[in-house]
């Protein structure tokens, strides 16, 4: 068998310059040796300049190159953007962008939605109530899940206690609209008569602050001094009356 | 041909004519062959040439190197005028591929399995095929290749090393499916 680089040694290039193409080069090279030199010789890099833009290299690329370098594009900004975003919340500019990968994130765990509303809920939770539409979002996205799945549980849970606080928020600013309703007539007029309410509806019975004073003009029930003065009010009628009785024993005495 | 080069390296350097004359009768067949090779146009690659010689006439005064070293930077400026051609063709319509020739060599035809040659080296990888071509055909050393295709002289030795064994598999390939062919055809023949 022959070997096929001895072959190929012995091949020779068959492309031969003639000589009207020998003499038009070297004329212009004879002419290029006669113009003075600019500077200092210039590397080959410096002579063929690489001008060719990134747009331009990128459309040289052909449809495989591009294609690869699109997937692995994808392949990266996909997991960096849903790693970014995983724990936005609604009113920060990266949650649209938790939205928008969402529907990837779906292809490979049918549960993310879900579980995304849910934290999204108990965050909400530990600071303020959570919003209607957190919780309808929440809802709809449970709502698509197995029947069996223990997101569904959280959902109710988390549910059940946005409830009771809820309940438990509504009783408290029922009672704090009521203060706020009968608080004027306390602090602007004599209002020593009207202050017992409002002890008695925001603060338990027996608070340390209570003053004795107001006490004993607070309770209209009670028999205490009140009744002194009646009777001292009593006595003064009885002065009165004796007053009127001295008029009668006058008028008596004159006739 | 070292020597010749080396003689000529001074009046290089010098930008005399006479030395660039005979430069250029030296090397400017060969180069129009490289250059062939890589842009498959006559006229692209004799202008490749020309502009390289130009590219060296003005460089000259502040080269300093050998014969070979000339040599390197010649087909490696040929290269560059070459890359630079296909840079402007990828602004312009693709020639098409029918009215391209392929490579030619002298007595291609006349040596025995030159067909098999031909075939086996066009399914090598293009660099490897430059590889190849400057080696055995140019007799460029390592250091030449190396230079001409800006790696590193290991690298181009290893490279050609590749080459080589792919080049004889794809060879080996070739002149068996050429054989098997050529059996068939006879089989064909007789059964007729």
């Amino acid at each position: 068998m022959i070997d096929p680089i001895e072959l190929l040694s012995r091949q020779v290039p068959a492309i031969s310059i003639g000589a009207e193409t020998r003499s038009r080069h070297l004329s212009r090279i004879h002419a290029s040796l006669v113009a003075p030199v600019a500077g200092p010789p210039a590397s080959l890099f410096d002579l063929h300049p690489i001008t060719t833009s990134i747009v331009n290299r990128f459309r040289s690329f052909d449809w495989r190159q591009r294609l690869t370098a699109g997937l692995v594009a994808f392949m990266v900004a996909i997991p960096s953007a849903a790693v970014a975003t995983e724990g936005s919340q609604p009113d920060t500019w990266l949650y649209p962008v938790k939205l928008a990968v969402e529907p990837i994130w779906l292809l490979v765990d049918d549960e993310i939605v879900a579980q995304h509303r849910i934290e999204e809920l108990r965050l909400a939770l530990r600071d303020d109530l959570p919003t209607d539409a957190l919780l309808s979002r929440a809802d709809e996205a449970v709502n698509r899940l197995d029947p069996d799945s223990i997101w569904r549980d959280e959902f109710a849970l988390i549910e059940r206690t946005v409830k009771e606080r809820a309940a438990d928020v509504e009783t408290t600013t029922d009672t704090e609209s009521k203060a706020v309703i009968d608080s004027p007539v306390v602090d602007e007029s004599a209002g020593a008569e009207s202050s017992p309410k409002v002890d008695e509806a925001t603060e338990p019975a027996g608070d340390a602050n209570h003053s004795p004073e107001s006490s004993e003009i607070s309770d209209p029930d009670d028999n205490g001094s009140s009744h002194d003065s009646d009777d001292s009010d009593h006595d003064s009628d009885d002065e009165t009356h004796s007053s009127d009785d001295s008029h009668d024993d006058d008028h008596e005495g004159d006739s | 041909m070292t020597e010749d080069l080396d003689a000529l390296v001074a009046g290089v350097v010098q930008r005399d004519n006479q030395a660039f004359s005979q430069l250029y009768d030296l090397l400017a067949d060969s180069l129009a062959a490289f250059a062939f090779r890589l842009v498959r146009d006559r006229q692209a690659a004799e202008d490749a040439v020309q502009q390289a010689f130009i590219e060296l006439a003005n460089a000259a005064p502040g080269f300093t190197g050998d014969g070979r070293s000339l040599q390197a930077w010649l087909y490696k400026s040929v290269r560059f005028s070459c890359l630079d051609e296909f840079r402007r063709r990828s602004r312009r319509p693709e020639v098409p591929t029918e009215t391209v020739p392929e490579v030619p060599f002298v007595g291609s035809d006349a040596e025995p399995y030159s067909a098999e040659l031909a075939s086996a080296i066009g399914s090598l990888p293009y660099r490897q095929q430059l590889l190849l071509d400057l080696r055995h055909v140019h007799q460029l050393s390592g250091y030449e290749m190396a230079e001409v295709l800006g790696m590193t002289r290991p690298a181009a030795y290893a490279a050609l090393g590749r080459a080589e064994k792919n080049l004889r598999k794809a060879f080996t390939d070739a002149v068996e499916s050429m054989n098997q062919m050529a059996s068939l055809s006879v089989k064909d023949g007789e059964h007729t």
